[in-house]
């Protein structure tokens, strides 16, 4: 699984990428919110049905996604379809990910003005973004064990959540500040075990 | 030429946007509402469609700003800019990150970052559920429906093992367009 295996040009390799591209496809229609509101999908297809990924995975994934210059959708999309099936798998999942909203936007567009007053789509709106909102809760929900190892994980999520909650800081800089604490961390414990 | 001009606007969109698709919005009242591409008002009603759609809010943008411009090749153009940077940039880390996730380094590091992560999730779904749930945002009233509606969908999701995102997205929705209705 770690190693792509895009090269290859076996029958399975061709039903392998059509899988990742009607995966993310799926996904892609039923992500609204943008960016880390695919998350909850992505762990239910990916990992807990099909496991061809881990959670923490999935959490990597999406912090480089966020920190890369982008679309974090198609960003996260081209590492796990990369993951999966190499260069092709990348494509296939950019693709996959991308085309639902492309085709709705492009039959919208001609008759956006009625779309976006329309009565039963606002409700239809309001509706979905409370199941949004309780899908991102239960992603967080379900995250504690393979992302909370202790006491300052737990104050580094906190602090996380308040500084692009409160003080509107761009999240690529608390996931690089993350990384750094991270690093910085790993270099002091290295620097104990060589003393003691 | 005007396709290549607008695929090099969204290029650069696509590059600059970095954290977010709202991310993108001054870069969007820069490259089009000052050139005279888009107006203010179709900017607005844009953000209200890609809310509506679904899908990543940089790729609906994308779609909507090519296709009033010049049509469903502008539309494809736009999308094929906008996703562009992430197609190279994403495919180029994506090799060097499996390649050394294994290394103990890039583990320990990750270690910090993942609760950081959870932290962004989280603040995400307490932006959403925020927006939601107020209307007309602070100071507003409490939306008792959309609330009732939130909680159920967590209690479901704590208890029904396996319970499929896509359903209860699309009950929401369809139980949002029958009683949510705005008066």
């Amino acid at each position: 699984m770690s190693a792509p295996s895009g090269g290859e040009k076996t029958p399975g390799t061709v039903k392998r990428l059509w899988q990742i591209f009607s995966t993310m496809f799926v996904v892609g229609l039923f992500t609204f919110g943008g960016g880390l509101s695919m998350i909850p999908q992505m762990q239910r297809v990916f990992v807990s049905k099909r496991g061809w990924i881990g959670e923490e995975e999935i959490v990597d994934t999406f912090a480089v996604a966020q920190s890369l210059p982008g679309v974090i959708a198609s960003n996260a999309a081209v590492i796990i379809g990369y993951r999966l099936a190499g260069i092709a798998g990348a494509l296939a999942a950019a693709l996959g990910v991308v085309l639902p909203s492309f085709l709705v936007l492009m039959l919208v567009t001609v008759f956006y003005t009625r779309f976006i007053t329309n009565p039963a789509l606002i409700g239809a709106m309001r509706g979905i973004r409370a199941a949004v909102a309780a899908l991102l809760f239960y992603t967080v929900w379900g995250l504690r064990r393979a992302s909370l190892l202790g006491v300052t994980d737990a104050l580094l999520c906190v602090a996380s959540a308040a500084l692009v909650l409160f003080l509107r800081v761009n999240p690529v800089w608390v996931i690089l500040g993350g990384a750094a604490f991270g690093a910085g961390r790993a270099v002091a414990r290295a620097r104990n075990r060589t003393v003691g | 030429m005007a396709l290549i001009g607008l695929y090099g606007i969204f290029l650069k969109i696509g590059f600059f946007t970095v954290g977010g698709g709202m991310a993108m919005l001054p870069l969007i009242q820069k490259e089009l509402v000052s050139r005279g591409l888009m107006t203010l008002t179709e900017t607005v009603d844009m953000v209200a469609l890609s809310q509506m759609t679904p899908g990543p809010f940089a790729i609906n943008a994308a779609t909507f700003a090519g296709m009033k411009l010049y049509g469903a090749a502008g539309a494809a153009v736009a999308t094929l800019g906008v996703i562009t940077p992430s197609a190279v940039l994403a495919t180029l880390v994506a090799k060097f990150f499996i390649a050394y996730s294994k290394k103990s380094a890039v583990a320990d590091t990750m270690s910090a970052v993942r609760p950081v992560v959870m932290g962004l999730i989280l603040a995400a779904a307490l932006d959403i559920g925020y927006q939601s749930v107020l209307r007309g945002g602070a100071g507003g009233t409490v939306d008792v429906p959309v609330l009732v509606m939130a909680c159920i969908g967590l209690a479901l999701l704590l208890a029904v093992k396996k319970l499929s995102p896509i359903l209860l997205i699309a009950v929401c929705g369809i139980a949002g367009a029958v009683f949510l209705q705005p008066k």
